[in-house]
């Protein structure tokens, strides 16, 4: 751990940015969708009747062009390298299982950008976002839209079946995740990296406590 | 006793069953993971997480 | 499918509304509420519903009866069809609601048939009725939206994945008279009005009204807010008796030198929920109640509809029956 103290305020020379406008913008717009989607699926199942159908429609286009823009804007233009799991991942990972256990003293190795169990929550729910978009975009087929006309012979009542039970599932999944999401999310150790997904950035203190600086070498440019 | 249906399945005038999708019983299965999870995380890093003062 | 061989039920016969209600609740959700028994017994006959209790309210007397009050009427839900068509009091002051009666299936079902069930009865649309897994029916599909499907019957406005219409020929005549639901149940008693009372598939797509289980409608208030006003009703259907409307019309008008001061217009047959036509009523406020408003409200009343393949023909069907509350009232 780096043994300079570094004052812990927000300047311009003493930040570093965690998340550019582009990802804050593409994780809260995608919040917003997941937290409709929901609430638009789950609620009238609850007994809060309402009209969810074409909010839920909207909410999952939305979403879905969205997660096309990140996943095209990842693999172009991001560091693709960040979200890896590699051998310092599993490394890292045994160092914090004998920490944990008090089997060995050694604190665990700081992280790059992203730490094993994010990266693992990143994939995981994004597996789940990608099943839950294509299964939902195949229901679109049933509902009238300005675009095209319904036809819900696309498929056998079978295979929808299988499609609604993809469906549900996944959205079961999400919720319970989105929850987990939450509670790390206002976590008070936690809160450093909430606030660098709204404002942006972290303090040069919160990299170098958390971050190892070789595995995440930081932009010199400041500007977000 | 608590009785959980996995699957909604719809039977039609001939008796004939068709696959819905999921129990809507399971909501409470996926929160209650959830929130079982939390809970074990709080006790956990209250009670037993080592501290970084103990390296 | 297998016809007049229902499956077996408890059958229970309670004489007040507190016995009904708490049998509903001991008998939990696989229960079914009967009143007239048009609609019920046609549904179990057909087996498409197989409750395992029936809750035959017929015998509560204190549901039957129309009752004259300073404000308006009350009408028992069980009160008979063929009752509210006779009743002086109804037949002078809501004439409407006594000629939609009087247009409801034949004699011998409005004998039989209840007000409450008139307004709770379900779709008929031909899939659903039929026993298919369609969406009403708790499935994930709509047989009767189809490029191949008999639709003729169904919704012009607001459909959603469902397109089964409002059967009913009271609910429209209800909605334009201002009529206030009130339903009972454990918990108490509220009142509703009745053009909240009925739900699209939308906000519901299992139920046509905001009755859950457990809930029992035991009057219908009709107040005096449009008391000898100037009514018209009119019902269009496949036969002049036993069926259910393509289109039908209901209007309350309150005409002072030939001007509408105020009213209140519904259709049925063309939503799932009796269709209050708004944009009618605010174009009339104040004009001239002649051919020229007739013919504008007609074309205004036709916003938002959206025809189904075999449908089509309710547009001008539903235009004239606009044109003609106004010129023939």
């Amino acid at each position: 751990m780096n043994s300079q103290p570094i004052q812990d305020t927000k300047d311009s020379d003493n930040i570093v940015i965690r998340h550019k406008i582009p990802d804050r913008i593409y994780h809260w717009i995608m919040a917003t969708a997941v937290i409709v989607l929901l609430a638009t699926a789950f609620l009238p199942i609850a007994g809060l009747k309402f009209p969810w159908v074409t909010v839920h429609w909207i909410a999952g286009v939305i979403l879905c062009v969205i997660v096309i823009v990140h996943i095209v804007r990842a693999l172009i233009w991001q560091d693709r390298a960040s979200m890896n799991i590699g051998l310092s991942d599993i490394k890292h990972a045994q160092q914090a299982f004998k920490w944990v256990l008090r089997t060995s003293k050694q604190q665990p190795n700081r992280p790059g950008k992203y730490p094993l169990l994010q990266k693992l929550y990143h994939h995981g729910i994004a597996a789940i976002v990608l099943l839950l978009i294509a299964t939902g975009g195949l229901m679109l087929a049933k509902i009238d839209t300005p675009f095209w006309q319904r036809n819900p012979y696309m498929l056998s009542a079978e295979t929808w079946g299988y499609i609604y039970v993809l469906h549900d599932l996944a959205a079961m999944a999400v919720l319970a995740l989105l929850m987990i999401h939450i509670y790390f999310a206002i976590r008070p150790e936690k809160l450093w990296i909430t606030r660098s997904m709204i404002l942006g950035w972290i303090t040069r203190q919160e990299y170098h406590d958390n971050h190892d600086p070789e595995a995440w070498v930081i932009e010199t440019d400041k500007s977000k | 006793m608590i009785s959980v249906e996995f699957f909604r399945i719809s039977k039609n005038a001939w008796g004939q069953e068709t696959l819905l999708g999921v129990s809507w019983d399971l909501i409470w299965v996926f929160i209650g993971a959830a929130v079982l999870f939390i809970l074990v995380h709080i006790i956990y890093k209250w009670l037993f997480a080592p501290k970084k003062s103990e390296v | 499918m297998l016809r007049d061989m229902m499956s077996t039920f408890e059958l229970q016969q309670p004489s007040s509304v507190a016995d009904a209600l708490a049998i509903l609740k001991k008998a939990g959700k696989d229960s079914w509420v009967m009143a007239g028994g048009n609609d019920s017994l046609s549904w179990f006959k057909d087996r498409v519903k197989q409750p395992k209790t029936v809750v035959d309210i017929s015998g509560i007397g204190e549901l039957k009866g129309i009752r004259e009050g300073a404000n308006g009427i009350e009408i028992g839900a069980l009160t008979s069809l063929t009752e509210i068509v006779n009743n002086a009091t109804i037949k002078a002051k809501f004439s409407l609601l006594s000629n939609a009666t009087g247009k409801v299936a034949s004699p011998q079902i409005r004998n039989t048939g209840t007000i409450g069930g008139n307004v709770s009865q379900d779709a008929r649309c031909w899939y659903y009725r039929g026993g298919l897994t369609c969406y009403r029916a708790g499935g994930n599909t709509c047989f009767a939206d189809t490029p191949t499907a008999m639709n003729r019957e169904h919704t012009l406005f607001n459909a959603s994945r469902c397109v089964a219409v409002s059967p009913s020929d009271i609910a429209p005549a209800l909605v334009a008279l201002d009529a206030k639901m009130v339903i009972q149940n454990r918990s108490g008693t509220k009142v509703v009005d009745a053009e909240k009372f009925f739900v699209g598939p939308a906000v519901d797509i299992i139920n046509m009204t905001i009755l859950k289980h457990g809930d029992i409608l035991t009057a219908i208030r009709i107040p005096n807010t449009w008391a000898n006003s100037t009514f018209y009703f009119e019902k269009v259907a496949d036969r002049e008796v036993w069926d259910f409307p393509l289109v039908n019309v209901a209007a309350a008008m309150k005409v002072s030198g030939g001007t509408i001061k105020e009213m209140r217009i519904a259709v049925g047959g063309v939503e799932a929920v009796p269709k209050r036509l708004q944009v009618v009523e605010d174009l009339a406020k104040g004009q001239k109640k002649d051919i020229n408003l007739a013919k504008l409200a007609a074309k205004a009343s036709m916003r938002g509809a959206k025809p189904l393949n075999f449908n089509h023909f309710k547009i001008p069907l539903m235009k004239n029956l606009i044109t003609r509350t106004f010129r023939d009232s």
